[in-house]
Parts: structure tokens; sequence; C-alpha cells
């Protein structure tokens, strides 16, 4: 009897190791398309510049862009700045216009998840603004606002403010009403379970939302410095297209890809820290 | 279930709101019409593009070339995202080749490709509906591969039980059985889509909603920038809605 | 309908074209291209009045030069209008060539501040700038960077003895420094025209210093593509040859161009007074068969004034970091203009 269970369990032992070992296998099969892939995606791009199948006037091999992107480091021509601060000017737009959306948004879709009269005031002024795309917004904010940072931050502070205010009123109107009867039953006043039940409960739905904020703050970011500015990664791929320097461009989207997708990355870790509750429930 | 009374109540407060911010742009442009037009001269600058149409196209024609622009668009991303995320999402080593470069891809904002496609391919309508192309196709693709890749195991073994090939699976089970997702992507794709078409259509373009709004910038027009920014809203949520109700349609079995 | 009414003028076009006879009836198949301002306006006249046959009559706008240029990449146009800043860029990166000068804009483009500044109170030099180079110093400018503005800004600092350094650069568009301005933004804002004439008609701001006033030449110029040049010579020619006819005769008559131009920029949607047009037609006659020929007549080095002073604004923009210096010295080398349109037209 005793044998035979050793038996068994080696057996069942044995079968997870081949399992694992077939998978390995399999991921590492799968890790080599990848590499494959992507080496022939720049492969291709570079010998189609360098054999001339494609303009290098209008479009430069990757190898250019990783060389222009070095200079670009230490030097200011032909877009009248070094890309350092160009990355800095931007953070700086990003982050005033995105952290106004989140101070404005979250507390403001909070309520209108909430107080019901508030809701009905409000929302259809949002609803009305809602579909104008930031960018439309541009020649407007400058003739209010003049061709500074407080524009330029006023189309980034749009963008970012839609998802803050909907999810944060998603995520109240989603409170089970059992947990709100429960408070209420406890006596608790409105403001309290509107404070301790609904906030919380509303808090990973607004996280998220303040998430995607980031992403629309950050990808309106092009469309912000299209305001007169004197330096920011958009500012810079725009003059990278006026001068026909499409190397220029090249390093402004790689930059703006690479920082946005860090900024994606921290987030979603700091989301994890903050809202920890949710992984439990 | 809200009462009758509830109901009007909630309707004189939305109105209220309407009229507030009506009264308060009313108030806003007396004062200072020259940085926000007044609603007349806004409906009268309305009028006068309906007589006297701006490059030779007229109102309509403005609308219909952006909506041209983002249909066509959004239809191909819809072939191409739908059809290639099945694949993706079906076969792993299809997903380990192109994933990769998708990903690399992604993180770049459609207007920050607006330089980019313009040099390469002038400013003519191929570069906008492929400007707005890729403001659509990432969310229907990657919707569309989470979608198959999270398809109920117990239906791809009924679909085994009866012996159902590879295509038939796809078509039967996997397809609708994705679709709700993959139409929450679409709808996300129309939102960036009209985005990016107002955007490409204010950095280089001859004729749509874009334009009009350049036009108005470039010679202090307060009013016409401020219809086109009306009409850009209009077309906007009326996509929206009209999407709403084909998705309900096709997903009606959904609910019930 | 439409097609009724176009083939009747069509018609009535070559009707008129057979009475006066001297009209080249070849239909040509070039595709021009300008701007809703004053130098397509000749274009456009030239196309209407049957100057010209083109098998395509219409004549492509665009907002700017840089986007004028960018449909080159997609053989969008042959020849146009454009602004100095537009053949330098598209030179460099089109190889655009410049075959003639239309409309010049040194009368229009000007730097300009509110009534309550202190310049403003400052006394005009001989030549009607404004104030010395201590009331320049620190003022906050904008001006679009890498154009005709710029070079003007530059040119008035450095008449002053100042230089980029001494003031603060805000680098935005004409329109928006426009709008910006009267929102508040800056001390100094550099404005062309029809701008500068609406704000003479519609704002209290003052002219403190024009491109006129320091011996600049500005011109806007007729371009056309290496490709057309190329291909397609004979149909180049008898373009400018029509363009160079219709800016005679709008020149002849201002108040009807005026009024041609009042409809035309309607047309394009561009809100310009009556008033305006009448001053912007004032201020910019078309730069004549006549004077165009001696401009683009190269003396015994085989230079002509009229690569001269383009070669000028390339080395602006070199200086401004827009181009690299070897662009430069290639337009130094193969020169901007091709004077063979203009040899042509002299020698007939």
């Amino acid at each position: 009897m005793g044998n035979q269970d050793e038996k068994t369990t080696s057996k069942v032992a044995n079968s997870i190791l081949i399992e694992t070992a077939a998978r390995k296998r399999e991921r590492k099969q799968l890790l080599i398309i990848s590499l494959v892939c992507i080496f022939l995606f720049f492969g291709i791009w570079e010998i189609a510049v360098r054999l001339n199948w494609i303009d290098g006037k209008y479009l430069c091999a990757p190898s250019a862009v990783i060389k222009t992107f070095m200079t670009k480091l230490s030097d200011p021509k032909p877009d009248g700045a070094v890309l350092g601060i160009h990355i800095i000017t931007s953070l700086k737009l990003v982050l005033i216009g995105y952290i106004a959306a989140i101070i404005i948004g979250v507390p403001l879709g909070l309520l209108m998840g909430y107080y019901h009269t508030f809701d009905k005031l409000v929302s259809p002024i949002f609803e009305i603004i809602r579909p104008i795309p930031p960018i439309a917004w541009i020649p407007l904010s400058i003739i209010w606002l003049g061709v500074g940072t407080a524009a330029k931050c006023f189309i980034i502070f749009l963008a970012a403010f839609v998802p803050c205010v909907i999810n944060s009123y998603t995520g109240v109107k989603l409170t089970p009403p059992v947990l709100v009867n429960v408070a209420k039953t406890c006596g608790a006043t409105r403001w309290e379970i509107f404070s301790t039940v609904c906030v919380h409960y509303a808090m990973p739905l607004t996280f998220t939302g303040i998430q995607v904020s980031l992403g629309n703050a950050w990808s309106t970011l092009v469309a912000s410095e299209l305001v007169s500015a004197t330096a920011g990664l958009g500012y810079m791929i725009q003059q990278g297209r006026s001068l026909v320097r499409p190397d220029i461009i090249l390093v402004g989207m790689l930059t703006i890809g690479i920082l946005g997708a860090i900024f994606t990355t921290l987030l979603s870790k700091l989301e994890n820290k903050v809202v920890k509750w949710r992984a439990k429930s | 279930m809200r009462t009758k009374n509830q109901k009007i109540r909630d309707f004189v407060l939305s109105a209220i709101s309407v009229i507030v911010l009506i009264a308060l742009w009313c108030a806003v442009s007396t004062s200072k019409p020259d940085f926000f037009p007044t609603p007349m001269a806004t409906i009268e600058r309305l009028v006068k593009l309906f007589e006297k149409p701006i490059m030779k196209v007229s109102i309509w024609g403005h609308i219909f070339a952006s909506l041209k622009r983002v249909l066509f668009a959004i239809g191909a991303s819809i072939i191409i995202g739908v059809g290639l995320g099945l694949i993706m999402g079906w076969n792993k080593k299809v997903r380990a080749a192109i994933y990769p470069i998708i990903m690399t891809l992604r993180p770049i904002p459609p207007i920050a490709w607006i330089p980019l496609i313009i040099l390469l391919f002038g400013v003519g309508e191929f570069p906008k509906v492929l400007l707005v192309f890729i403001g659509s196709v990432f969310p229907i693709l990657l919707n569309t591969i989470s979608a198959v890749s999270m398809v109920d195991d117990m239906y791809l073994k009924v679909g085994k039980v009866y012996k159902a090939n590879t295509w038939q699976t796809l078509h039967h089970i996997v397809f609708p059985a994705s679709m709700p997702t993959i139409l929450a992507g679409i709808k996300i794709a129309i939102s960036s889509g009209w985005m990016v078409v107002v955007a490409a259509e204010m950095l280089a373009s001859k004729s749509g909603l874009g334009f009009l709004i350049t036009r108005g910038r470039d010679s202090y027009d307060v009013a016409l920038i401020m219809v086109a920014m009306i009409l850009i809203g209009i077309v906007g949520a009326a996509l929206s809605i009209v999407f709403s109700f084909i998705e309900r349609r096709l997903c009606g079995w959904m609910s019930s | 309908m439409k097609k009724v009414v176009a083939l009747g003028l069509s018609l009535a076009l070559g009707l008129s074209s057979i009475v006066w006879g001297a009209e080249d009836s070849t239909v040509y198949s070039i595709k021009v291209s300008g701007q809703p301002y004053i130098h397509a306006l000749a274009s456009v006249n030239a196309i209407d009045k049957g100057y010209i046959s083109l098998e395509d009559s219409e004549v492509d706008m665009y907002s700017s030069g840089p986007v004028q240029n960018e449909a080159i990449a997609s053989d969008s146009w042959d020849v146009g209008t454009t602004g100095t800043g537009g053949a330098v860029l598209g030179a460099v990166g089109y190889n655009l060539k410049v075959i003639a000068y239309s409309a010049p804009d040194e009368n229009t483009t000007d730097l300009w501040v509110r009534a309550d500044s202190s310049l403003a109170q400052c006394e005009q030099d001989e030549n009607g700038v404004y104030g010395t180079a201590d009331d320049w110093k620190g003022l906050t400018i904008l001006c679009p960077t890498g154009t005709s503005c710029h070079m003007t800004l530059i040119g008035v600092l450095d008449y002053l003895g100042l230089s980029q350094e001494d003031i603060n650069l805000i680098d935005s568009s004409v329109a928006d420094s426009y709008a910006a301005f009267r929102s508040g933004t800056g001390d100094v804002v550099a404005l062309w025209s029809p701008f500068g004439f609406q704000a003479e008609e519609n704002e209290e701001w003052i002219k403190v210093a024009s491109a006129v006033d320091i011996g600049l030449t500005m011109p806007t110029v007729v371009v056309a593509t290496e490709q057309a040049i190329e291909t397609n010579w004979d149909g180049v020619y008898a373009y400018l040859k029509g363009y160079l006819k219709s800016a005679d005769e709008l020149n002849a008559d201002p108040e009807g161009t005026a009024e041609l131009l009042y409809d035309f920029e309607e047309e394009q949607g561009i809100n310009m007074s009556e008033n305006v047009s009448a001053l912007e037609v004032k201020n910019r006659p078309f730069t004549s068969t006549e004077n165009n020929i001696e401009l683009f007549t190269a003396d015994a080095e085989g230079n002509c004034k009229a690569n001269n002073i383009l070669l000028q604004f390339a080395e602006f923009f070199q200086s401004q970091g827009k181009i690299e210096a070897s662009d430069l010295t290639a337009l130094q080398e193969s020169g901007m203009v091709d004077t063979s349109f203009m040899m042509a037209i002299a020698a007939e």
C-alpha cells in the first residue's frame, strides 16, 4: 500500500517537473520569437532607410535617432534647448495641469456621485463640455490666458479632468446600498456616510481614473505645446516638423513614449500600495 | 424607482443648470465680446457659415470631411484590430512576435505622430486617415487580445467536445464571447479617433471642423472658433450616442 | 446644376480668350498652391481671368508656409506663392526654387506696443524707431522665431546695438501673439499684415519700429518645385507669365483689387474688413514684371539681387540655428532662385 502511494507521488512530481520544463521551454521559445521580431522590425527599418527605399529626408534610420538622441543631450540646436530642458519644461506643465485636475476633479466627482441635487445641477454642464477635445480649446485659451504656462496647463487640465470626475462619480454610485444602510442604522450622518463609506468604497475606481488621467494628460502634452513655447518635448517635435528634421521628431516621440511608460508603471505600483485592501477583498 | 415628482425635480435642476450656464455666457460675453463671443454673435456666425462657405466647402461639407476621415479610419481599425487581436489572443507565437512591437509604439500619443506622418505622407487625405487609425487601433487591438485570452475555458472545452476546428472555434465561440469587450474598445477608439481628427485638421488641413477652428484662430474670429467648437462637441456626442445604440443592438443578448 | 454653371463659365472663359486672341490656349497640368493672403490673389486672378488655363483651376490654399511645404511630399502642388520663411525652409527641406517676387512685406512687418507702454512715450529717431537701447532692454517680446518677423526684430535690436539675449523672447505665431498681447501678455508684439492693419483699426497700439525703418527688404515670393521645373518647364513658365500679367493688372487698379481681396478673404473664411483690405492693397503692391526682371538679372559674377536678398534670410536662419551650416553652404552654391523663367520673359 505504502509503496504504491510513494509511486503515485513520484509520478505526480515527475509530471509536474515535465510540465514546468515544457513551460520553460515554451517560454524560452516565445522570448526568442519576441526578440527576433523586435530586431527584424528595427533592422528592416534601418535597411529600408540605408538602401533608400524610404527617402532619408523624411524618415531617418534608428541608428540616426540614437545618434541625435545622444547629441541632443548636450546640443541645443536646432530647436533651441537641450533634451533635459525640454523634459523638465514638459514635466512641469503636465504636473501642474494633472494635479489641478485631481484636486478639482476627484472631489467634484465624489460629491456628484453622492449628492443627487448637486449631480443634477453640475452634470449637464459637464456633459456639454465633455465631448469637446482638449486640443479644440487651444485658440480660446490663448485668447483668455495668453500664450504662457497658464494656457498650456489649462489644456492639460481639461484632458485629465474628465476621467477623474467620471471614475470617482461611478465609484460612489456603485457603493452597495447595504453598506450605506448599515451606516445609517448605526446613526451616521449623511456627511459621515459620504466621507467614510462612499469615499472609501470609491477609492479603487477613483485611482483607476487618476491613472487614466495621467495617460490623457501626458498625451495632450504635444497639443498643449502648440500654444507658443520655447522648450518642451511637444515643441521640439513641432520644430522638427517645420525644419524637416525627422530625427528630432523621432527623438521627441521616443522620449515622450518612454517617459509615459515609466509614469504608468510608477503609478500602478503606487496604486497597489494605496489601495491595498482591494487586493484582499 | 424614482417618483414622478422626483423626475420633475431633476428636470428642473438640469434646466436651471443649463440656464445658468447660458446666462453666464451672456454676462461674460457682453462685457468682453472680443474675448468671448456673445450667443447672438455665435449664431450669426453660424448662419453666415451657411450662406458663405469657407474654401468653397459648405458647413455640411466640413462636418462630412471630418466624419469621413474618422469613419474610414475606425473601419480600418476594426478590421485590422479585431482580426489581428483574435489571432494574437489565440496563438501565443504570433502574440510573442507582434506584442513587443505594439508595446513599443503604444505609449507614443497619437498627436505626437502628426509631425512624422505629415513629413512622410504630406497633407492629403491618407495621412489624416492614417493618424486617426493610429489613434484608434490600439484600444480595439488590446481589448480584443485580452478578451480572447479571457474567454471561459468551459466554452472552449464544449467546442472541443463537438470537434470544432480552429476557424469554427474562433467564429462561433471566441468571437461572440469577446464581443462586449471588443465593443468597449471600439467605443474608446471612436472618442480617441474624433480627438485625433480634430488635432490633425487643426495642424494641417483645408477642410473639416478642426480646420475651421484654425481658420478662426488665424484671423482672430472668436465667433468662428466658438461655432466650430460647438459643432465638434455635437458631432462627437452624436457619434458616441449612435455607437451606444449599435452596441445595444449587437449585444442585446448579453442583458437578456 | 453646378456642372452646367461650370461648363458655362469655362465656355465663357474659352470664348473670351479666343476674342483676345493673344492668350496661350494650351491647358497646362500645373497645380497651384498659396496661402489665404494677398500674394495668392494674383494666382487666383490669373486663373479667373484666363491668363493661364489649367487642368485643375483650383488654387490649393494652406494655412502657413510649413504646411504648404509639407504638401510637396505628396506631390500636391508644382508652383505657388509663399513667404520668405517658407521659401528658405522649402529650399532646404524640399528643393524649392524662387522664380519671382510677389507683394512685399517690409511695409507691414512691424513691432507694436500698447499706448500706455513706456516705449510709446519715447522719442522717435530719424528712421522712425522709438526709444534707445536702454528703453528696449529687458522687454518681453512676442514674436514667431525663424520668420520675417523674427528677422525684423533681430534687425531692430541690432540697429539699437542690442542682441536677442537683451530681451525676453516668447516664440508664438503672429495670430496667437495678437490674441495673447490683447489679453495682457508681453510688452512688445511683432505683427505682419493683415494683423498690423487690424491693430491700427481696432486697438490703441503704437508701431514702434518697422522693417522698412531699418532698411530691410522683405519680399513674398513665387516658387516652383524642383520636380516641376525639371519635368514641366513650359507649364511653370506659362503660370508665371499669367501671374505677372495678373499682378501688373492688380497694381493698376487698387480700388478694384481691394474689392477682389475682400471677396477672396471672405471666401477663405478670413475675417478682414473692407478698410483693412484697402490698406493692404495700398501698402503691398505686387512686384511688377519690370522690377522682377531687374531683380532676377544676373550681374557679371552671375549673382542676381533676388538671390542675394534671399541668401540674407538663409544666413539669418543659419545664425538662429534653424538650418545647418552645411545647408546654408548648399544654398549659397546652388542659389535659391531659378532665373531662367524671368530671363525668358525678359527676352520676349
